[in-house]
């Protein structure tokens, strides 16, 4: 019956979603060796309405009040973001690399990282169509996206006191989205007879094959460091980065670059029956609206962020205790993301804490974790995003699990 | 190990959440224009002639050309090879250095199938002349074309031809282009016809030594006539029939399936044109049409069956004179109004045209020049004065627009025709859409109908009366439901000429400039899957 019931309250956990653990525990146990798995998945709007985002992500029909409800809240720029990916890592504290505290540690993972900056009139052409644009401008300059798909492996070292660690990867680029439009702006005229758009920009699309679009190298660390806070008490800080580091791919991408102002106000009729129009084939769009299809290739940051903060200190045996940080992405749509919070340490085996945060991709998040020890094993789900968790209220929703195993 | 299972329910957990069981999907308005054009008469009638009458209407001033025979259509001169030989009689004899054989002159007969020529000039064509030389020695050829003039020049050209043997004559192969010769055919005496005439001169080389010519060494030469055109003959062309009977199909009027026009007080007359010198005689013997229920109008009048004669041209070159005559159907000398209001698809003619009907009266003095044709024009002058009454026309489109439900399709729809018509021409238009069988599936009826310009009002800017129109077409959800099926698309237009107050049908002349402007728009309602 305890396993039902525990069943029910992770599947419960799982269908309400969650994200990036927070915050991370500092502990300086000595153990011989250590399996880490990790996996994460989150999206979230500046303003997106769940009951819009949550259809957008697992399917289902999104009505007119749904969209409605998001329209009214989008801002001249909005942002977005999905991340989703998980991570094995196995270290061992047992060999001796350069100085005896030092072990290795080896680790593999794939991580999806997508996220754009739009206009109000670009979700509205997307969700509602041109046709309420008749008479005006649909304006959606300044708008970008940036998606990409990886794999990497890694190997570094890592202190075996402080656990502060580093690593070197390599990645696999198996999928490169990116585009900006610069200036973007459809007129219609009232009577809808005719369309002048204006576009420049460019959109880079990875090719199908191969699998391996590029190849990239980044690294991982983990500094941590204690800081006296008040007289015999000590506090401990994390500067952590992930992927941080360039990718190159080849010519493996399909550029399309586009510098046009295009004025369509229908075909005549010779055009429409004598199949002489501007639309008779592919290469007559790309053509008249003066888009360059090109291979294109290059260097690009990969999807990579650097976090520093107060993290927990598992030595310190009070019953809570405060976390707070920031976080960055190399990412122009993420902007700064500030998170505090609180531990309960509700016994020696199980803590849960909460923590506001806000910034990333969208606004204030009240976030949620538990974690529990059994043996040699500890298992922590939480979520960066409550409110988005259980209800449609909320512009975005996370789920995190981590499993460590000490051996 | 209970762990173990329980990170294992995660994982599969985690999977099961994140499989979509279905896509995301919205419905979206989408608006663009489709057709923006203007169709006036000169869409409308493509190689036709409009005019502006003295009331400031059009009216149609038609010339066409129904056929037109010239030089080529009568006389061709066939591929022809002329072979020219000599050889001495003595059976041994010596010849010394640039000693000359002169050959008799030769006719040659050119097979023209009972056309007797006296004189042509060539226009283009070509003559290949290969000559053999079976001495051992370079011997020298002089052709000469007797009869074969170019500015008076007589035709002659000389070959010189390194040594052979008997077995194994050398030989020349040259290629002259014969544009702008003339040749006699009279032949020696000058009294015959299609005859050529050719004459070899054969030297020993000047410079060479004495040889030994027998009477085994045979010289030869043959001329070679290919692709010869002419523009000019002078003889007797033979008494030539042509007889047909040929369909004339006018496709456009395939579209009609009801209705009826009235035309106005009609003509059209038939121009025949003889630029040949040589007498002629045409017949009609019938004309008629069947329009697209089957029904039969001949036209009838006095000049159907009476044979026209055409005489001979007076003149020559630039002073050639044509004889003309002409056959005028009027509505008092026929039923031309009748026939016209058929609106026949298919017109059915017979006819015969006989070349020197009476043999050869001329004396062999038949001429023909570059100019000369024998022809027939159709011209109709009449006032676009119709009176149209449920005159319906139907036209099918292929249309292939099949959608794949999986992805983003089109839910339905709203088709708005915007008009501006000039026309005294109301249209009520309807669309079928037909399955690959042609069976109709669903019927789109326009809102309203496409007013004439009789309901509307002047406009001052061109003086021109214009009604406005705007009719829509619905496509429902179970139209588009259907779209896959749809292989075709069928337009019905019915068109009246009503009067301004919309009672009763009259004839609508149609004002210099009249159009119809057409804005086509569509608004789709579309269900985005993602």
């Amino acid at each position: 019956m305890r396993k039902l019931l525990l069943t029910i309250c992770i599947l419960v956990n799982l269908n309400s979603e969650a994200q990036f653990l927070l915050p991370l525990q500092h502990d300086t146990a000595l153990i011989n060796q250590e399996i880490i798995c990790h996996g994460n998945a989150d999206y979230s709007f500046s303003s997106v309405r769940n009951d819009v985002g949550k259809k957008l992500i697992y399917g289902g029909y999104i009505d007119d009040a749904m969209k409605g409800f998001s329209f009214d809240k989008h801002k001249g720029i909005n942002r977005l973001g999905i991340e989703a990916g998980a991570e094995i890592e196995y270290r061992n504290y047992q060999v001796n690399v350069l100085k005896k505290q030092r072990g290795i540690l080896l680790k593999m993972g794939y991580g999806n990282f997508g996220s754009m900056l739009y206009s109000k009139d670009l979700f509205g052409l997307i969700f509602y169509g041109n046709d309420q644009y008749l008479g005006s401008t649909a304006d959606f300059s300044g708008s970008r996206f940036r998606f990409m798909s990886f794999q990497k492996i890694g190997f570094g070292f890592i202190d075996k006191k402080s656990k502060s660690n580093i690593s070197l990867n390599f990645y696999s680029i198996s999928r490169f989205l990116a585009g900006n439009i610069y200036e973007g702006q459809l007129f219609q005229s009232a009577e809808n007879d005719s369309i002048n758009l204006l576009l420049s920009g460019e959109m880079n699309v990875s090719k199908s094959y191969p699998f391996i679009k590029g190849i990239g190298i980044g690294i991982d660390f983990d500094y941590r460091f204690p800081f006296e806070i008040k007289e015999n008490s000590l506090a401990y800080f994390q500067i952590t980065g992930r992927n941080l580091g360039l990718s190159y791919l080849p010519s493996s991408v399909t550029q399309y670059a586009v510098d046009s102002n295009y004025v369509y106000e229908g075909f005549t009729f010779n055009e429409l029956f004598g199949n002489v129009s501007d639309f008779s084939n592919g290469t007559n769009i790309l053509d008249t609206l003066n888009i360059a299809k090109s291979d294109a290739g290059g260097i690009v940051l990969l999807p990579g962020f650097i976090q520093v903060g107060k993290i927990i200190d598992e030595t310190n045996k009070s019953r809570f205790q405060s976390f707070f940080g920031m976080r960055m992405y190399t990412s122009l749509a993420y902007s700064p993301f500030l998170f505090a919070g609180a531990q309960w340490r509700i016994s020696d085996a199980y803590r849960m804490g909460v923590h506001a945060s806000y910034g990333g991709y969208t606004g204030i998040r009240i976030g949620w974790y538990s974690s529990i020890l059994i043996k040699k094993f500890s298992i922590g789900i939480g979520t960066e995003d409550v409110i988005g968790t259980v209800s449609n209220f909320g512009r975005g929703q996370s789920l995190q699990l981590r499993l460590r195993c000490g051996l | 190990m209970n762990i173990f299972k329980l990170f294992l329910l995660l994982f599969v957990s985690l999977i099961l959440v994140s499989c979509r069981k279905e896509k995301a999907s919205w419905n979206t308005d989408w608006s663009a224009p489709i057709v923006n054009d203007t169709l006036s008469l000169v869409n409308l009638v493509n190689d036709s002639t409009i005019q502006v009458n003295q009331l400031g209407n059009y009216e149609l001033d038609l010339t066409r050309t129904l056929f037109d025979l010239s030089i080529a259509d009568f006389i061709s001169i066939p591929d022809t090879v002329i072979n020219h030989s000599f050889v001495n009689v003595v059976p041994s004899l010596s010849v010394p250095p640039g000693f000359s054989f002169v050959n008799e002159i030769e006719e040659h007969q050119f097979d023209l199938q009972g056309v007797q020529l006296k004189k042509i000039h060539v226009s283009k064509g070509e003559i290949q002349i290969k000559v053999s030389n079976p001495l051992e020695t370079k011997a020298f050829f002089v052709i000469k074309l007797p009869g074969v003039t170019k500015d008076g020049i007589l035709f002659s050209q000389t070959y010189s031809v390194d040594g052979g043997s008997i077995a194994n004559p050398n030989t020349e192969t040259t290629i002259l282009d014969l544009s702008g010769y003339d040749i006699d055919l009279t032949g020696q005496g000058g009294g015959a016809y299609n005859l050529l005439q050719s004459q070899l001169i054969i030297s020993s080389d000047p410079s060479g030594p004495s040889v030994v010519l027998t009477n085994s060494h045979i010289f030869n030469v043959e001329a070679t006539f290919k692709d010869i055109k002419i523009d000019y003959a002078r003889g007797y062309f033979g008494n030539k029939v042509l007889t047909a009977s040929e369909t004339v199909n006018i496709d456009f009027l395939n579209a009609v399936t009801a209705g009826t026009i009235d035309l106005p007080n009609t003509a059209i007359q038939f121009d025949l044109e003889n630029g040949l010198k040589a007498d002629a005689k045409a017949t009609i013997f019938s004309l008629a049409n069947t329009n697209y229920s089957g029904n039969q109008v001949s036209l009838t009048g006095a000049q159907i069956g009476t044979p026209i004669i055409l005489s001979a041209a007076t003149g020559s070159w630039s002073t050639l004179n044509p004889s003309t005559e002409v056959l005028n159907f009027n509505s008092s000398n026929s039923n031309i109004e009748a026939y016209l209001e058929n609106l026949g698809t298919q017109h059915q003619i017979a006819y015969k045209i006989e070349l020197n009907p009476w043999g050869n009266t001329s004396g062999g003095w038949n001429e023909i020049f570059p100019n000369s044709r024998l022809r027939v024009r159709l011209n109709a002058q009449m006032p676009l004065t119709i009176a149209a009454d449920g005159l319906t026309l139907r036209d099918t489109f292929d249309f292939d627009m099949s959608q794949n439900t999986n992805q983003p399709h089109v839910e339905s729809g709203t088709i708005t025709l915007n008009a501006t018509n000039a026309f005294p021409i109301e249209a009520n238009t309807v669309l079928f859409l037909l399955d690959d069988q042609g069976q109709i599936l669903h019927t789109l009826y326009a809102s309203d109908y496409i007013a004439s310009s009789m309901e509307g009002s002047v406009d001052p800017n061109d003086g021109l009366k214009k009604a406005q129109s705007l009719l829509s077409f619905e496509l429902t959800k179970a139209m588009v439901n259907d779209l896959n099926s749809i292989k075709k698309v069928a337009v019905q237009a019915t068109f009246n000429t009503p009067n301004e107050s919309g009672t009763a049908i009259q004839p609508a002349a149609i004002p210099e400039g009249a159009f119809l402007a057409v804005k086509l728009h569509v608004k789709f309602n579309v269900k985005v899957l993602l």
